[in-house]
């Protein structure tokens, strides 16, 4: 039966055979109607063929790869909500055709979620470098700041203070660099108008008991070469400095560096109530 | 009635899922769930004085670890460049994938989307990038999946181009 199949068609055939798994099968004669066909398409979400049915009635999707001159493999087609199929066309003698669905729903599911693992992975590493590129921009002052997430009980809790804080230093116009862990590695404009970031992250330092080290200067962000591992490594004193003080904190504790008073001065009195200080290192 | 085959091709993450159901189902989701191999949806259009069966293959997107089989699109009758305008790559990689299917989509109509157009403040797409679209002679829109903007009145210019393919 399977003599002058392609090879990639037999070798699938055979792989079905040692399986039980669910397949449909039809041929076409030359004008495109079903001449023959196999399998239980009630159980596949399909209406049952009838001989002479054009295909254009029955799988209107498929009419366009109609005829096959070659053989054809479409992975993962789905055409409805209940259906996924891998599609096999090839021609047969005389101008007729050979189509194969195989019930994909099942191995669909297993596909969908490593694609879409990977994809939100690429995506995240696209973002970070995107945000790379644009915290440092040559000559702009930014405040480098390390956070310690520490008393977080579980990790929908830690999940949603990361979100919070990437919502305050984004709406403060800074972009979190890199999470790892517990600690989020920030950066934040440092002209006057961007004091206001700062005053946003009292709050939410003082809301969520993070301990956070700041200190001026971007220091360097370098992709990590391994793709499989975005990210990135920051050198640069600032951050050898943010990250210090960072361990020195307290949970809902801001230190920073000896630079800072002259920027914080401003609103460090409109916080004399609330459980966070400002305390300056040497 | 007439139908027709539709394309949309892009990086991953560009919204193509997200303008198919904009279009078909006039909903937007913000949550991203990659698409894994093809989904095919279908709306009935008018084009020109034609009704027209749109049949709209949105593909996976395609990047280095899952490349976009050419066999997808034998008989398609017009196709969407996807891009998204937040990621200037995203346009870039669709230009290469025009190139990379020359073959199979010669001489076939298509438009190019420049997706994500809410995200103002974001947009990393320039003139200097429009004016290269100009210079190809390529058909191009500003869309949006989330408010809707561009998205009717782009499938509707598709159709019509693909009455005359």
């Amino acid at each position: 039966m399977s003599e002058g199949w392609p090879e990639e068609v037999r070798r699938y055939w055979l792989q079905f055979c040692d399986s039980k798994e669910k397949i449909l099968w039809l041929r076409l004669d030359q004008e495109g109607r079903i001449e023959l066909s196999g399998g239980d398409w009630f159980d596949l979400s399909l209406p049952e063929p009838t001989p002479k049915q054009p295909l254009a009635q029955l799988l209107p999707w498929l009419q366009a790869m109609w005829p096959a001159q070659c053989a054809t493999f479409l992975p993962a087609v789905q055409a409805g909500t209940d259906s996924a199929f891998d599609v096999h066309l090839w021609p047969a003698e005389e101008g007729r055709n050979w189509i194969l669905l195989r019930d994909a729903r099942e191995e669909l599911g297993h596909r969908r979620m490593a694609a879409q693992a990977r994809a939100e992975l690429q995506h995240w590493k696209q973002i970070q470098q995107r945000q790379k590129a644009r915290s440092l921009e040559p000559g702009l002052p930014f405040f480098s700041i390390v956070c310690r997430v520490s008393t977080e009980p579980s990790d929908e809790a830690k999940a949603g203070s990361r979100k919070a804080f990437h919502r305050v230093l984004s709406q403060a116009g800074g972009i979190v660099l890199l999470w790892a862990v517990h600690r989020a590695w920030a950066v934040l404009p440092a002209s006057n108008s961007d004091l206001n970031g700062l005053k946003a992250l009292q709050g939410i330092v003082a809301e969520a008991s993070f301990a956070v080290g700041i200190c001026l200067g971007s220091g360097e962000a370098h992709s990590l070469p391994d793709p499989r591992e975005p990210g990135f490594e920051l050198t640069g004193k600032a951050w050898e400095r943010a990250e210090r003080w960072c361990e020195q904190a307290r949970d809902g504790q801001i230190l920073a560096g000896g630079e800072f008073p002259w920027s914080a001065a401003g609103f460090d009195r409109t916080g004399e109530d609330a459980e966070w200080k400002w305390e300056v290192g040497s | 009635m007439l139908q027709k085959k539709i394309c949309l091709l892009g990086s991953p993450a560009v919204g193509k899922t997200s303008l198919v159901a904009q279009y078909v189902h006039q909903v937007f989701s913000e949550t991203y769930l990659t698409t894994v191999g093809v989904k095919i949806d279908k709306k009935e259009v008018v084009a020109g004085d034609r009704k027209v069966l749109l049949l709209v293959w949105d593909l996976h997107g395609d990047d280095e670890f899952q490349r976009l089989q050419e066999s997808y699109l034998r008989g398609t009758h017009a196709y969407f460049l996807v891009a998204d305008g937040t990621r200037r790559d995203t346009l870039e990689h669709a230009l290469e994938l025009q190139q990379r299917f020359q073959a199979t989509l010669n001489g076939i109509p298509f438009m190019t989307l420049l997706n994500k157009a809410d995200l103002t403040r974001q947009w990393e797409l320039d003139q200097g990038n429009l004016d290269e679209l100009q210079a190809r002679g390529w058909e191009f829109q500003e869309t949006s999946a989330r408010t809707g903007k561009g998205v009717e009145s782009a499938f509707r210019r598709l159709a019509e181009m693909s009455l005359q393919s």
